[in-house]
């Protein structure tokens, strides 16, 4: 089985030992792939050109406005949707589970029209607005919260605390794992998104890592190997370490989704 | 005693996200395939009634993507299904080396999909990996992306290559909720590992396999990604896909009306499909 995994993490080896050869990134065999001179000159390069430091920050912000958009009006929405049992919310309920399944193809053409109407193309805005609450996150907060008795807030209540007050000083600590598996999933999926941001970019000011590595890859640098792998790792690092960090959180997650 | 009113208020934000950028959307799309549109002056400037639809299907790039798409959804989603489940099982074998193993086998599926088409579109190249090995057992160098035969099986293969340790993890939950007594009891009566696994594994993941394939379904029908960094739609269309023919006639062709129909035919067919398969599993179900 090790060795099966070895094969299987060889394609990022090939991407870990081409961003690192000083020789170039012809392999005549094998042997070629264990670099004969290490270098981080490509990494230097890749940085040093203003372009990708600049679709890393992107990426930074706009996952980061995300997963908070999330932490906050996730639980908010699922919390409603749980203590105001009545007839309406049953129906949100199902709308929440049925957005849930709506393939994201569908959005492409009036989410740009919408926001070329609003002027809000090649902004951050575009890149934010539409992923601030997953219907995913209501979901599984929704299903963490039934786990949760109802008596938590009552006594905050009884003392005259607003529903606010209430939520986040009493409701919000409790839901911390729910909220940590809200974070690294909506990290994961926002961070590697490619089809909408591809569409409600053009220029490399808003540009997120994987959209600027495909315009990247399809310019003069189409076939700098060493560049392009460099590249890939850069935009694939921060979700392997987040990844690796919240490992045991995620699979309660997969598990329960 | 929780004040109804501020509850609304709480709803708000995600109902007002959902009505403009899920419902909202989802109808315009299915108006905007009835009509001619221009999203840089005019907006719908007519009603055509189903024209953009016979404009599609009478186009034969229509028919090559639709082809494709089948091709590459069948070609992926049934592979990465079985190598996933057998994935699983040996993974859930390995005892203490359980928690590496299946976090190693995971690691590609968290790896942005752009990042691995740029991978294996070096992998592919002339002077990449593939042909390393392959010139090293004695075959011929080629350009695998380049070749209208090899293009789109090179494609799929990096596809199931990135997603069997993601499914992997649903069998493994799966697996680990099958209880012990029911492998005891079939071992007391003389079954042989093939049997055990046909005749108690194998049904007990009926639900995960059914939301394995349809869940896998459902994103291989939008392959995107790996078209626009690896070939374009090429050679000569042999990688052209549904939704890289829609997002070409969206944005070079500037013809929306068209683009919108095709996103209708698509999500048509992955509802269509994705029904079918629950269906069809479920026979399976009774069936064993």
């Amino acid at each position: 089985m090790l060795i099966l995994l070895f094969i299987n993490l060889l394609p990022l080896g090939v991407m870990l030992s081409v961003s690192l050869k000083g020789e170039g990134s012809v392999l005549r065999s094998l042997a070629d792939l264990i670099p004969k001179q290490i270098t981080f000159a490509h990494y230097a390069e890749v940085l040093s050109s203003g372009r990708f430091a600049r679709y890393f920050l992107n990426s930074t912000i706009v996952a980061i406005a995300v997963v908070a958009g999330n932490l906050i009006f996730a639980p908010m929405a699922a919390y409603a949707l749980l203590r105001s049992d009545s007839k309406v919310t049953r129906i949100f309920l199902v709308l929440v589970i049925a957005t849930m399944m709506v393939p994201k193809h569908i959005m492409m053409i009036p989410l740009f029209t919408m926001l070329y109407r609003m002027h809000l193309i090649d902004t951050y805005f575009a890149l934010v607005l539409p992923f601030l609450v997953d219907a995913f996150n209501v979901f599984f907060v929704y299903q963490y919260l039934k786990t949760i008795p109802h008596e938590i807030e009552e006594a905050a209540f009884m003392d005259g605390a607003s529903l606010a007050n209430a939520f986040f000083r009493v409701v919000y600590p409790v839901l911390k794992p729910a909220l940590a598996v809200v974070a690294t999933n909506t990290f994961l999926i926002n961070w590697n998104s490619f089809l909408l941001p591809f569409v409600l970019t053009s220029s490399d000011k808003v540009r997120t890592l994987p959209v600027g590595l495909a315009i990247f890859s399809q310019g003069e640098h189409s076939t700098d190997w060493s560049l392009l792998m460099a590249g890939s790792i850069l935009a694939a690092v921060p979700t392997i370490v987040i990844w690796i960090r919240s490992q045991k959180i995620a699979q309660s997650m997969l598990a329960s989704r | 005693m929780i004040p109804r009113r501020s509850l609304l208020l709480f709803f708000l934000p995600w109902l007002v996200s959902f009505a403009v950028f899920s419902a909202y959307p989802i109808g315009f799309s299915l108006g905007l395939s009835f009509a001619d549109y221009n999203p840089f002056g005019g907006g719908i400037t007519r009603w055509v009634g189903l024209e953009n639809y016979r404009a599609i299907f009478a186009d034969s790039l229509f028919w090559r993507s639709f082809t494709n798409t089948i091709v590459f959804v069948v070609g992926t989603v049934l592979p990465t299904a079985g190598i996933s489940l057998i994935l699983a099982v040996l993974i859930n074998r390995s005892g203490r080396l359980l928690g590496c193993l299946r976090g190693g086998y995971f690691i590609p599926s968290v790896v942005s999909l752009a990042a691995v088409s740029l991978i294996f579109k070096y992998i592919y190249s002339k002077q990449g990996f593939l042909n390393a090995i392959v010139t090293m057992m004695g075959g011929t160098a080629r350009d695998w992306l380049l070749s209208p035969k090899l293009a789109l099986p090179s494609i799929i293969a990096m596809d199931i290559w990135a997603s069997i340790g993601y499914y992997a993890i649903f069998y493994l939950a799966g697996l680990q909720t099958i209880p012990q007594e029911l492998y005891e009891a079939a071992r007391m009566d003389g079954a042989g590992r093939l049997a055990i696994f046909r005749f108690i594994t194998l049904p007990s993941l009926k639900p995960v396999i059914v939301f394995v394939v349809v869940v896998n379904t459902i994103r291989a029908f939008q392959v995107f990604v790996e078209v626009v960094i690896m070939t374009r739609g090429g050679p000569m269309g042999s990688t052209m896909t549904l939704i890289y023919y829609m997002y070409e006639k969206a944005f070079h062709r500037i013809n929306m009306g068209a683009a919108s129909a095709v996103a209708v035919v698509v999500f048509a067919l992955i509802a269509g499909f994705a029904l079918l398969q629950v269906r069809l599993l479920r026979q399976v179900r009774s069936a064993v």
